[in-house]
């Protein structure tokens, strides 16, 4: 009889540590939930497809427009600037475009020469902007 | 014997708790889907993005100013829809819910403006998405040898169909 008492003892004690270990699984998971749901419900409020400052959804310019500007850009003067990016003299080509760029970021639109969109005879030329 | 009998008085005991846990995560997974998939997708920004390219396509031709277009957007009677081909109509609501300014600069000077109907302008500087979501395009086109400042303001409305009230 003793020796059923002690095993008795022995497996109420297992069964203690099991059961507190999944209370405080339970605990652990249900503050993990809540933490999920509160993340979730915050990024739900957010939820559009261009995330911007202000109700403006955003500054940078569209694709559309920065290919009108860079077209006026090698037009401008008889297409002088397109001349020299044909003639291979980017040089001298961006300095005649940071000219220009100059005088737009006066007007509110910054831009810069960084991406090639266009080519022209092996040249990959283009440029992005942006309000200011 | 008495270890069995145990055993299976333990397995209730850790059954309870696994009925728990599932219905903590089963009321956690569905309860965030419902959060996030109850609020609609705001479109708004690009679809004012979408409608200042339209305007864009029909006021510039390869960097230049497109003249016939501006002149028939001066002319008394005729609004941008009919210019530039587009459909401001909206079968959700009743008034107008998009907003559409074309300003042309030389210099200084404002050559050119012209604005769709719609009050939508003054809500742009206010940051609430219960209000209308504004794009301004701003573009340089040559007009003859010189460059002319082409600000394109569009704002989209409709803030019942893009966000919870």
């Amino acid at each position: 009889m003793l020796n059923y008492k002690i095993l008795n003892i022995k497996n109420k004690k297992a069964q203690v540590g099991e059961t507190l270990t999944w209370t405080v699984a339970t605990i652990a998971i249900f503050i993990i939930l809540v933490l999920f749901v509160f993340a979730v419900s915050t990024l739900s409020n957010k939820k559009d497809v261009v995330f911007g400052i202000g109700n403006y959804i955003t500054d940078k310019g569209s694709i559309l427009a920065e290919q009108q500007v860079f077209f006026a850009i090698l037009n401008k003067d008889g297409g002088k600037i397109k001349q020299l990016v044909e003639q291979g003299n980017l040089e001298g080509a961006q300095t005649e475009i940071n000219k220009i760029f100059a005088e737009f970021e006066q007007q509110g639109l910054k831009c810069k020469l960084n991406k090639a969109t266009l080519k022209i005879k092996n040249q990959e030329i283009g440029l992005e902007c942006e309000t200011v | 014997m008495i270890n069995l009998k145990n055993k299976k008085a333990g397995e209730r005991v850790l059954g309870f708790y696994w009925m728990i846990v599932f219905l903590i995560i089963t009321v956690g997974i569905v309860s965030a889907a419902v959060l996030f998939y109850g609020n609609p997708l705001d479109v708004r920004g690009i679809e004012s993005r979408i409608l200042s390219d339209k305007i864009i396509e029909c006021i510039a031709d390869k960097g230049s100013l497109n003249e016939t277009a501006v002149n028939l957007l001066n002319a008394d009677g005729i609004n941008l829809q009919e210019v530039c081909g587009l459909n401001f109509a909206d079968n959700y609501y009743d008034e107008n819910q998009f907003y559409a300014e074309i300003i042309i600069e030389n210099g200084k000077n404002i050559v050119f403006n012209k604005e769709h109907s719609g009050a939508f302008k003054d809500f742009c500087e206010q940051k609430s998405r219960k209000l209308p979501i504004c794009h301004k395009e701003i573009l340089f086109l040559l007009k003859g040898n010189d460059f002319q400042k082409v600000s394109i303001l569009t704002s989209i409305d409709k803030t019942e169909q893009n966000a919870k009230l």
